[in-house]
């Protein structure tokens, strides 16, 4: 994750300032950018958190300008959603800036509009849509690392077995990255690939089929394909913003913003 | 012309180039200097150092910076060109068809140029079509159908305008069709990601190639699964490649799936000149080779064959373009059919129903 230093901490309650700004940051970690399955905060997306006594800005700043519009919004929407729950918070605004959309996106977030009244004729397919699709992607993705590593450790048969109360179990894991990646698969696996009974099987397909040992070679390598897709999308991003950190353009240095005029 | 070691000669097209025009003085608006900013970070993100330019010759490279980077040092026999007009961005557009016709000017046995066209613009598309045809023979056209156009923010290749331009397209013996289904570019539409319009429009018109640049990549998922079921649909590798230096890793998950799904001959080198060079990239695809997992994975290692036929090869089959003799696959017009059947026999099931309708 990287380090963010508070920009400016709450003035009223100064001790408060370095603990409220770990619960803002934790709250971040968890929004995903939706395409890619990754917290915004391993993606380096966040510039800036400033605290006041009870609200924050975060400013958020993407890989290029020309972002797709539709996971800006999903994630500053998030975003804003996640610090609202904390319980100090009574404001969050969520900045986007150096992006083609931003004045809208900002806007629009901040007024709690859906992304198809900000977009009025430009956007054909809801978010929701765009949720579900990536949220199956992602269903696929994080069962494809969890059985993957499994069946490392164990063989595939057994991992095949596993049933959602075993999977349930894997929290309390002694491994780490079981933990993990089980905790990962399991917040997905509550919302598709059917029954979530603790005798259920927990390794299914989205519709809810078990994966059975003929059809998991098959499986598995569709999952793999899905998921490296993903992650090399994550790649492509990362390398994109930290070129735009390290070698900016002349006139797209955060101190040209001011520029910024849309025509 | 790549040479290897041993002597084998290696005919190199770079099937995805550009003559761009993002000086300052060619920028109608802040839009113009974004948009560039944009390919910069990728031009950075991907380059070696050493190789790296700075950024007023990444704004503008011009026709002799064009071929030293490509024919000199890059080792390129032969360059597609793509034209992108972007007019609302440049004052004199961004890589127009004219801007690329002097390319092809300088250099008319190296060159190919496509054409472009916009099935929103009707009659009179068609017959603009038919006058740049009439003017530069072409082969080939480029399609954003992301791009906006009026009231309209994108079209898909479904959609009842499209056909009279295919039907033209045969008739005047167009037959490479490449279509841009990559990271979204501007003007675009704000939630066009979706490939499964090709699927459509390559079953409608079999006699077409259809060739998808950056093979749907950040979709290459399920670019892969419609390009699987469709023999006239090819990846236009362009970006992929460039993954070699700072993500091997990633460059090797994407050309094994790619391998796995449309076989070593439906796939198109292309450097996406200038976003970078050829030469580099080049240069470590012909040293690759997959590790042992991803050569299981992609069903076949990255062999001098399949090298050469991802290299050069298979685009000079869709172009017509002459392969000198000792550049050629003695095999290769036996094989190639072969291979396709064969890998495609090799089952791959969809996980769910959801996914295989989304992809």
């Amino acid at each position: 994750m990287q380090a963010l230093e508070p920009r400016e901490t709450a003035e009223l309650v100064p001790d408060l300032g370095e603990e409220r700004h770990a619960e803002v940051i934790a709250a971040l970690g968890d929004v995903l950018d939706p395409e890619l399955d990754e917290p915004v905060t391993d993606m380096g997306f966040i510039e800036s958190v400033t605290l006041r006594t009870d609200d924050v800005e975060v400013v958020l700043r993407l890989p290029t300008y020309w972002c797709s519009a539709n996971f800006a919004f999903l994630m500053a929407t998030d975003m804003k959603a996640a610090l609202e729950h904390l319980h100090w918070v009574r404001g969050a605004t969520i900045t986007l800036v150096d992006h083609f959309a931003s004045k809208k996106i900002n806007q629009g977030v901040s007024a709690r509009k859906g992304f198809s009244e900000v977009f009025v004729g430009e956007a054909q397919t809801g978010l929701d849509d765009i949720r579900r699709v990536f949220g199956q992607k992602a269903f696929l993705g994080r069962q494809e690392r969890l059985l993957r590593l499994l069946a490392e450790r164990g063989g595939i048969e057994d991992a095949l077995k596993l049933s959602m109360g075993g999977l349930r179990r894997l929290l309390d894991h002694d491994d780490q990255e079981i933990r993990s990646l089980a905790l990962r698969y399991l917040g997905m696996r509550l919302h598709d690939g059917g029954s979530v009974q603790d005798d259920a099987r927990a390794f299914t397909t989205l519709s809810g089929l078990p994966v059975s040992s003929a059809t998991y070679a098959d499986h598995l390598r569709a999952a793999r394909r899905v998921r490296s897709a993903a992650e090399a999308n994550a790649e492509m991003c990362r390398m994109y913003l930290s070129a735009r950190k390290s070698h900016p353009a002349p006139g797209c240095r955060p101190e040209d913003r001011e520029q910024e005029a849309e025509p | 012309m790549y040479v290897t070691e041993s002597g084998q000669k290696v005919f190199v097209v770079d099937g995805h180039i550009h003559l761009w025009d993002a000086r300052p003085e060619n920028r109608r608006n802040r839009y113009g200097l974004t948009f560039i900013e944009s390919f910069w970070g990728s031009h950075v993100g991907m380059t070696p150092d050493e190789q790296r330019w700075n950024f007023d010759r990444f704004c503008y490279y011009g026709i002799e910076g064009a071929a030293k980077d490509l024919f000199v040092d890059g080792y390129v026999d032969a360059a597609i060109m793509l034209p992108t007009n972007l007019r609302d961005f440049y004052v004199e557009g961004f890589n127009t068809i004219e801007q690329c016709s002097a390319f092809k000017n300088a250099y008319p046995e190296k060159v190919v140029l496509n054409g472009r066209f916009d099935p929103r613009d009707g009659q009179k598309g068609l017959d603009a079509l038919e006058a740049d045809f009439e003017k530069y023979r072409l082969k080939g056209v480029k399609l954003y159908t992301a791009e906006w156009n009026g009231e309209s923010k994108g079209y898909t290749l479904r959609d009842d305008i499209v056909a009279p331009y295919m039907e033209k397209c045969l008739k005047l013996g167009i037959k490479n069709v490449h279509i841009h289904k990559g990271p979204t570019i501007h003007p675009l539409n704000l939630d066009a990601f979706d490939v499964r319009d090709v699927d459509y429009v390559a079953t409608a018109f079999p006699d077409l190639n259809f060739i998808v640049d950056h093979c749907g990549m950040p979709r290459i998922d399920d670019f892969c699964w419609i390009a699987g079921q469709e023999p006239n649909v090819y990846g236009g590798l362009a970006l992929i490649p460039s993954f070699i230096h700072a993500r091997p890793k990633y460059f090797a998950q994407m050309m094994a799936d790619l391998l796995f799904f449309l076989g070593p001959d439906r796939l198109l080198f292309g450097s996406d000149y200038g976003i970078t060079s050829p030469k580099w990239i080049v240069e470590k695809f012909m040293a690759y080779e997959f590790p042992d997992d991803m050569a299981q994975e992609a069903k076949t290692q990255l062999t001098l064959d399949v090298k050469r036929k991802v290299l050069g090869l298979n685009a000079a089959r869709l172009y017509d373009l002459d392969v000198p003799l000792e550049c050629r696959l003695p095999s290769m017009a036996a094989s190639h059919h072969e291979d396709g059947e064969v890998l495609l026999g090799q089952s791959d099931v969809q996980p769910g129903g959801a996914i295989r309708a989304s992809a």
